[in-house]
């Protein structure tokens, strides 16, 4: 029996741009605060999320979960690279599926006043080690969150 | 009065190398601390101020350096997302000049078993402060330090 051939890994870079009616600083918030996130970055309403661990500095690494209501299966860590107050956040996400990492991220966010709204470009470049469905959930998930987003600046 | 900010602007390679050894030799190379400070960290010309390596998930390396004489100095942090050992390995790391970034990046560093040997395939996925050169400066950059790679596993069996 031969020796199984490594997937070659595939990468990808998505960008998806937003404009909020609230001001950088105000978005900036909804990306800090945990109690904010645990809202609008569920991207079903039958999805859960929890947080193991939030750090949001320099080098601080938040730990979740997700997933399917009793079966969160999605282990995410999240390391901060860069933090500029009400302008950028530069992060590097992995994701595990039932313990095992299937794809990693840089993932970085420019938050630009426009009027009194705010433009939010998000850059993803990924890089999925096992196919492509994972680019998939990306492009999926994160048009989702996004869109929830625009909800926390409804009030 | 409000200063602009730099823009990010975003890039990506790839260097595929034949390599003559095996992905477990190759491996070994990354795993071993002082096999590494001779490939990746030390280099002719630099001084290397400070650096402390780490190789496991979760952990965080960072060192500082330049070349000699030169009047800035030059700081990398990398944070291990992934290690498949004889498989892959996965990092985020950060190159800053005088403490402010230049550029994060996403890079991975495959090792395909290709009969006797290793198709090591390096992958970088970056966000760049600098100019038009810097995703070939940094290939170019990636490019030697794969060279140096080579040299270490042929001269330390």
């Amino acid at each position: 029996m031969t020796a199984a051939t490594q997937t070659k890994m595939l990468h990808d870079k998505i960008v998806m741009e937003r404009i909020y009616s609230a001001s950088p600083a105000r978005v900036f918030q909804a990306w800090r605060d945990v109690d904010a996130r645990l809202r609008w970055s569920r991207p079903f309403p039958d999805t859960n999320v929890a947080y193991d661990q939030a750090e949001f500095k320099v080098g601080g690494l938040d730990i979740m979960r997700c997933g399917a209501k009793g079966d969160m299966r999605f282990l995410a860590h999240v390391r901060y690279m860069e933090i500029i107050n009400d302008a950028r956040i530069v992060m590097a996400e992995s994701l595990a599926e039932d313990g095992k990492i299937r794809v990693a991220s840089l993932i970085t966010i420019e938050l630009d006043p426009t009027g009194k709204a705010t433009k939010q470009t998000v850059t993803m470049q990924v890089s999925a080690f096992d196919g492509p469905d994972m680019l998939d959930g990306y492009n999926v998930g994160w048009t989702a969150v996004l869109d929830n987003l625009a909800h926390e600046f409804a009030h | 009065m409000t200063t602009t900010l730099t823009k990010p602007h975003f890039g990506s390679f790839t260097i595929e190398r034949k390599l003559a050894h095996k992905p477990e030799r190759v491996f070994r190379a990354f795993e071993d601390p002082q096999a590494r400070y001779r490939w990746f960290v030390s280099g002719e010309g630099w001084e290397i101020a400070d650096y402390t390596q780490v190789f496991h998930v979760g952990g965080h390396e960072h060192g500082h350096f330049r070349p000699a004489g030169h009047p800035s100095m030059f700081g990398n942090d990398t944070w291990y997302l992934e290690i498949v050992p004889n498989r892959r390995i996965v990092t985020a790391y950060t190159m800053s000049e005088n403490g402010k970034p230049m550029s994060h990046s996403l890079s991975t560093f495959e090792f395909h078993a290709d009969g006797a040997g290793c198709r090591l395939v390096f992958t970088e996925q970056g966000a760049y402060y600098g100019g038009d050169e810097d995703v070939k400066n940094r290939k170019m950059g990636f490019e030697g330090l794969i060279e140096k790679l080579d040299e270490e596993i042929r001269t330390h069996s």
